[in-house]
């Protein structure tokens, strides 16, 4: 049975100390599409986005209630592994933040952590994380070098294809073009056409017209409510709610 | 001012330029049908030579609609506000073609009005320029209840077409010298029948404007 929704968000609030920065989240994310999440600074779109493989637990006074499920079941319950959880559900930033050593040695760090493999296997696999993210052909040449040495949106590319090296099935992505210049911005959303068909995604955008390109589904995030959420064409055409009306045409925010 | 209220600003010199339009393309169904049916050849010669005002309104809206969409990538109701007005001027174009087209026969008939289809052309022309001038209003004050009323008034104006034709079929078979006459009053009620036509495609346009639905489809 094809499995409808990956990650489902039920009730989910949000408390760094006193501030409430998610309010009654529900919102159900599609397997193999991908989801943008929009709204202005401090809605809590990239804080909605980091719940959901746990990356909020890292910050100190963090409270959440409500439940995230992945698969149907709840992240947020004592038992779950959260390395595990962020192996399946890995991230990408804004800023590419490729570890300080060669191209090869990026991409072969998380399976080197998580399994045993022979090396003609890491070769393999780092060859086809490489190809699943589109810099295979760009970096066969040099894998030995430093990764420091490729260009920004080439870093975008090698993170992902470090998130990809460990099979994960959701990729959540936090404004991954928005450091990059207009080709390395459109070789990304290439890709990202690409990974649905294999992965489900969820990406962060302040770029509105990137997502009504590259998004199934887009949620739109105002003052920490989740305000609509829906196809994409929908709401980039026939918006429900006038606030959503009046972010996307950019009356506000 | 900021982007956003220049942005507005040229939405409403849009809107304007098509209001502008619409009636023009009003004014040249109205002339067009009372020069046929007064027999008043200046005022048809006029409507004939409106026409280019209406061709180059025409050519105007659509570049500011094309630079619209290349400048602002318009999204929601922006989107829709510049897409519906690139479709309507083509069909408020095509009023002021038939216009001209009636007007242009007008001017060149060769026999005076059948006494049996007078009173049904009258109908007819006047049933025509309701729909034209009800489709524009319905744009103008983006009124849903207007558009769908005036769609309905459709039928009446394709009846009107079917009597006279019946009538204009009747008057060529019995006598075969009537049949020039007759064809000028056929391709007449043909025009007519058309601007009713673009008039409910104007109306289909403004439903798609307020509820991103146009023929019972959701376009996105």
């Amino acid at each position: 049975m094809i499995e409808m929704n990956i990650i489902c968000a039920k009730k989910l609030c949000l408390y760094y100390r006193d501030f409430q920065a998610l309010k009654d989240i529900d919102l159900d994310v599609p397997a193999r599409e991908i989801t943008a999440l929009i709204g202005p600074s401090g809605c809590g779109k990239s804080t909605f986005l980091r719940t959901l493989n746990r990356m909020n637990d890292l910050i100190q006074g963090v409270k959440i209630t409500g439940e995230v499920t992945y698969h149907g079941e709840n992240i947020y319950a004592g038992q779950v592994d959260v390395t595990a959880l962020r192996k399946s559900i890995g991230m990408v930033f804004q800023k590419p933040n490729p570890f300080p050593m060669s191209i090869y040695d990026n991409v072969a760090y998380g399976p080197k952590l998580h399994d045993n493999l022979s090396k003609a296997e890491l070769n393999d696999l780092v060859e086809r994380s490489l190809r699943g993210a589109a810099l295979w052909d760009e970096v066969k040449d040099r894998l030995k070098k430093s990764a420091l040495s490729l260009s920004g949106g080439q870093q975008q590319r090698l993170c992902i294809a470090r998130a990809l090296s460990v099979s994960p099935d959701v990729l959540l992505m936090d404004e991954p073009t928005s450091a990059l210049d207009p080709a390395s911005t459109m070789k990304i959303e290439e890709l990202m056409g690409h990974l649905k068909q294999d992965y489900t995604v969820v990406i962060v955008t302040h770029n509105m017209q990137q997502a009504a390109r590259i998004s199934d589904r887009t949620a739109f995030f105002l003052t920490g409510d989740l305000v609509e959420s829906g196809k994409t064409d929908e709401i980039f055409s026939m918006p429900k709610d006038k606030r959503t009306e009046d972010y996307i045409t950019g009356r506000f925010g | 001012m900021n982007a956003r209220q220049r942005f507005d600003e040229e939405l409403q010199a849009l809107s304007d330029s098509l209001i502008k339009m619409g009636e023009t393309a009003r004014t040249a169904i109205d002339r067009a049908t009372t020069a046929l049916l007064t027999g008043d050849r200046t005022l048809a010669q006029q409507v004939v030579d409106d026409d280019d005002q209406m061709d180059e309104m025409e050519r105007n809206i659509e570049q500011t609609c094309l630079r619209l969409l290349l400048k602002q990538q318009p999204v929601a109701r922006d989107l829709r506000k510049i897409s519906t007005a690139i479709k309507m001027i083509t069909d408020i174009e095509r009023i002021g073609d038939a216009a001209a087209d009636i007007a242009e026969i007008s001017l060149h008939l060769t026999a005076p009005m059948f006494p049996e289809i007078q009173a049904d052309l009258k109908a007819m022309a006047a049933a025509t320029q309701d729909m034209a001038s009800s489709a524009i209003a319905a744009y103008v004050k983006e009124d849903l209840e207007l558009a769908k009323q005036t769609q309905e008034k459709d039928d009446i104006v394709d009846d009107y077409f079917l009597t006279i034709r019946a009538v204009l079929g009747e008057k060529i078979r019995t006598d075969v010298s009537l049949m020039d006459a007759a064809l000028d009053y056929l391709m007449i009620i043909k025009y007519l029948e058309r601007v009713g036509d673009h008039a409910e495609n104007i109306c289909e346009w403004v439903e798609f404007y307020k509820t991103g639905i146009r023929k019972n489809d959701r376009i996105f």
